[in-house]
């Protein structure tokens, strides 16, 4: 099967999904008690006022004719509009996905990159005190809550050394001296590609902290199975033919085996990232960083239907097509993997 | 070695704070807020964006802070009258001003912006549900007609609903605005907008009040929700200005150098609605036994750090239509037994369900408060603690099934004693505000009268607004339990702040000065 016809059939089954979830939420969200024309209305409002919105927003028409309204609407490409901000949803995302995306990848980077060395070099000296280090790591990683990281974490770089902000996207300098003009809404493009160098590093500074906080996940995966890997790849023959060759070891770990270990790893990093996104919403809350975690618990609180299905649409998205690209990013490093 | 050196190099420059504080030309003012700004349309907005539009857009009258010899002052009307049944307002505006946007404002100007939120409807819209037609008589005048009378010059004061945008704004649709644009008069305009993090306001050069030296020229509201967060920036001197904090911490935090604690009174009092119409309620001696069962010392103590007042009638102190001699009911459990006997309860033995919005643990407080003086004189009180939809949902059904006592907030949406005495008070056939059920058609008659004349006699509405207190306190229609605190941390190096409880949490940044 080509990579082409592989993309297609797994899209057209991933719409059936999409279908299910779109449903769900939209019918969930109907059924559950609250009056969200009242919402809408704001404070104390008149009941002549709430019968009007009731009819603007089309929530006194039966169900299946708001689905219908709301399905065509979405084909249109338009998520809705808040009803507590009364902004429109798609402006809002292109505001608060870049801030979740920069986070997630941020975390994910993070992990890659300091969870395979780690992963490589405990797998290669496996039962000495760094493996038993870096076990105890990865355990901590996956198991500690985040919200419980991410306190611990504020009190010993922002209270006690005074190294990291607390919390935020970026200073309050930054926005008055030198902002950063918006293009893709991720602060440090944005920032790099106008050569606001001042505005860039003070993205960056925000961003250390939960970017290290949501990677104890993913790291502790990337270690754990990167390690579990080589220790497989380790005992194969052509690794004892290439010590027998006489090959350093570093050439040994990082060239041959790492490129058969790091397979499983990077799938399961791969899924880890969109486990990421959903992570992000408590460790955005509690650094005020400005994400569709931040804003969907916003709307929870608010009771805001319509973000709340929106954000539930296009996280599945995310979801989806992190799953594709894990998949097609597998068979490109292993022509062993056959797409199918 | 050279790469690892030239990594923990690179680490330590990111981690060093590498931003101190750019020298800074501008007068800057931190308002660090609790909340976002829910709906910055400002014919729509009726929440905590106030703070915003306060600053953005202006009035054509403005309620003076407590304490002023006046009322009202003008703002973008210079001088108005009303014809002698106060149906036909006459507002002269002020000359040479312009909007942020380079329009003329005048009085097309002002029919299109208020004709625009009439329309919209949303929001604190209803206010002008008094107003028939506005005309432009000429340029710098306009003419409100009304289908009742009206006092016209308080509701255009509001803190809500009554911002004149600029004609090319209110062609706009509320997205526009919440995406950060704005074209009011007001001396700042927003300069930049990230939701739900951050907005800054700038000097508007050409503000019509012009500019002296000192004034704050710019304003950043940082969004933080954490209090502790909070209460970190305004002692640290990070943040100028803050609110919401939690009621026990402000004591030791006015110890704090650089920060003053600035506790008012506020617009907002908590009261408990009687079940007029149900027994045993229903009898004026049993509520009345129960008002003097109610421990009012003890609950003032407890809400707000003790910093809140008990209640004298519906209206709160400083705001006009407050009677300073009406009487005021204490906690007086001899007195309340006699009534209940009167009342052919010798012993009590009757129960109560008191009603309150779960979440809020004020109101629950007071209810067990209330439940342990009740017992003593006999009479049971079940605290039911509801979503404010079910607490409102069973108030508006039937009052023979629903609660005895309705604990309720009330604030102005414009500020006029009716607003209290007419929503919760006048008759109503459909139950909506008034969930007591309280219907007396004198006092129906005496409000009625005293909104008419409102606008033209305003000492003698007030006069009459009080005796229609005095009447709900004779039948003790309901329980004034507190009038609530405005409690505001600023940083001391600033002068110029006043509370003004008509615009709830509104700094009027123009005033400052630093």
């Amino acid at each position: 099967m080509t990579a082409i016809t592989f993309l297609l059939r797994r899209l057209s089954l991933s719409v059936f999904v999409f279908i299910g979830v779109l449903i769900l939420t939209f019918f969930v969200s109907r059924v559950i008690p609250g009056n969200p024309a009242a919402l809408y209305a704001g404070a104390r409002p008149r009941p002549e006022q709430v019968e009007a919105i009731k009819v603007k927003l089309g929530l006194d028409k039966p169900l299946h004719e708001q689905f219908l309204v709301y399905v065509s609407d979405l084909l249109d490409g338009d998520l809705g509009e808040s009803y507590h901000s009364r902004r429109s949803i798609n402006t809002d995302l292109s505001i608060f996905l870049p801030a979740t995306l920069e986070l997630v990848i941020a975390a994910v980077f993070i992990a890659l990159l300091v969870g395979i060395p780690i992963g490589v070099l405990a797998g290669a000296y496996p039962k000495s005190a760094f493996d038993y280090a870096t076990r105890l790591v990865a355990i901590a990683g996956v198991s500690v809550p985040s919200f419980w990281l991410a306190l611990i974490a504020q009190f010993i770089f922002f209270s006690s050394l005074g190294w990291l902000p607390l919390g935020g996207r970026i200073s309050r300098d930054a926005s008055l001296f030198y902002p950063i003009a918006a293009q893709t809404g991720f602060y440090l493009v944005d920032a790099a590609v106008s050569s606001n160098w001042d505005a860039f590093f003070d993205a960056l500074h925000h961003l250390i902290l939960p970017a290290l906080v949501l990677s104890a996940y993913p790291l502790g995966v990337a270690i754990r199975m990167t390690q579990a890997s080589m220790i497989e790849a380790l005992a194969e023959n052509y690794i004892t033919s290439a010590r027998a060759a006489g090959l350093s070891q570093r050439v040994i770990l990082f060239k041959l085996a790492l490129k058969n270990a790091i397979m499983p790893a990077l799938t399961v990093v791969g899924l880890s990232f969109a486990y990421s996104i959903t992570g992000a919403f408590l460790v955005e809350t509690i650094f005020s960083w400005p994400g569709v975690g931040k804003y969907v618990t916003e709307a929870v609180l608010n009771v805001d239907f319509p973000v709340i299905i929106a954000v539930t649409l296009v996280v599945t998205v995310v979801y989806i097509l992190v799953n594709l690209a894990v998949d097609l990013l597998q068979a490109l490093l292993d022509p062993r993997v056959r797409l199918g | 070695m050279k790469r690892l050196l030239r990594f923990f190099l690179v680490l330590s420059l990111l981690l060093t704070p590498l931003f101190a504080t750019v020298a800074q030309e501008r007068n800057v003012f931190v308002y660090a807020h609790p909340v976002a700004f829910p709906n910055l349309d400002p014919s729509a907005g009726n929440s905590n964006e106030n703070v915003v539009m306060g600053n953005v857009y202006e009035t054509l009258t403005f309620y003076n802070a407590p304490g002023s010899d006046e009322i009202l002052s003008p703002k973008l009307a210079e001088s108005w009258e009303a014809s002698a049944d106060s149906t036909t307002w006459t507002f002269n505006l002020r000359d040479g001003v312009t909007f942020h946007d380079g329009a003329e404002f005048n009085a097309a100007a002002v029919k299109k912006a208020l004709d625009r939120t009439i329309a919209m409807g949303e929001g604190s819209a209803w206010i002008f549900g008094m107003i028939e037609s506005i005309e432009v008589v000429d340029d710098l005048v306009v003419q409100f007609n009304l289908q009742y009378p009206a006092p016209l010059d308080l509701v255009l004061s509001a803190g809500y609903a009554a911002w004149i945008m600029s004609p090319n704004a209110a062609e706009q649709d509320s997205a526009w605005f919440n995406d950060g644009n704005a074209a009011g008069t007001g001396p700042y305009m927003i300069a930049s907008h990230e939701p739900s993090q951050r907005m800054i306001l700038e000097a508007n050069p050409d503000y019509w009040g012009g500019w002296d030296e000192g004034q704050v020229d710019t304003i950043v509201f940082d969004i933080i929700e954490d209090s502790t967060v909070l209460e970190q920036e305004i002692r640290s001197g990070n943040a100028d200005f803050t609110y919401s904090l939690p009621f026990d911490n402000y004591g030791p935090l006015a110890e704090a150098d650089g920060v003053v604690v600035d506790v008012t009174p506020s617009f907002q009092n908590l009261l408990i609605l009687l079940n007029n119409v149900k027994e045993p309620t229903n009898d004026r001696l049993v509520r009345q036994a129960i008002s003097y069962a109610f421990p009012y010392a003890d609950v003032v103590a407890s809400l707000y750090a003790g910093m809140g007042t008990q209640s004298r009638g519906a209206i709160p102190a400083n705001m006009w239509g407050h009677g300073d001699e009406l009487y005021q009911y204490s906690h007086d459990l001899d007195k309340a037994r006699e009534l209940l006997a009167e009342a052919g309860y010798p012993d009590g033995g009757i129960s109560l369900v008191y009603t309150h919005v779960a979440s809020d643990l004020d109101e629950q407080q007071v209810g067990e408060l209330w439940r342990a003086s009740l017992a003593e004189i006999g009479v049971e009180l079940e605290i039911r603690g509801l979503a404010w939809e079910a607490q409102w949902d069973l108030a508006i059904n039937d009052p023979a099934t629903a609660q005895d006592a309705f604990g309720f907030y009330w604030w102005p949406d414009y500020i006029t004693p009716n607003s209290w005495l007419y929503a919760m008070f006048r008759s109503e056939e459909e139950p909506f505000f008034n969930l007591g059920y309280y219907a007396n058609p004198d006092f129906d008659m005496v409000i009625d009268e005293a909104e008419v004349i409102s606008g033209t006699d305003r000492a003698a509405a007030e006069a009459m607004f009080i005796q229609a207190q005095a009447m709900l306190l004779d039948d003790a229609a309901a329980i004034f339990v507190v009038d609530l605190p405005d409690i505001h941390v600023i940083r001391d190096d600033v002068s110029g702040y006043v509370n003004n409880p008509a615009y709830p949490h509104v700094v009027f940044f123009y005033d400052l000065t630093r």
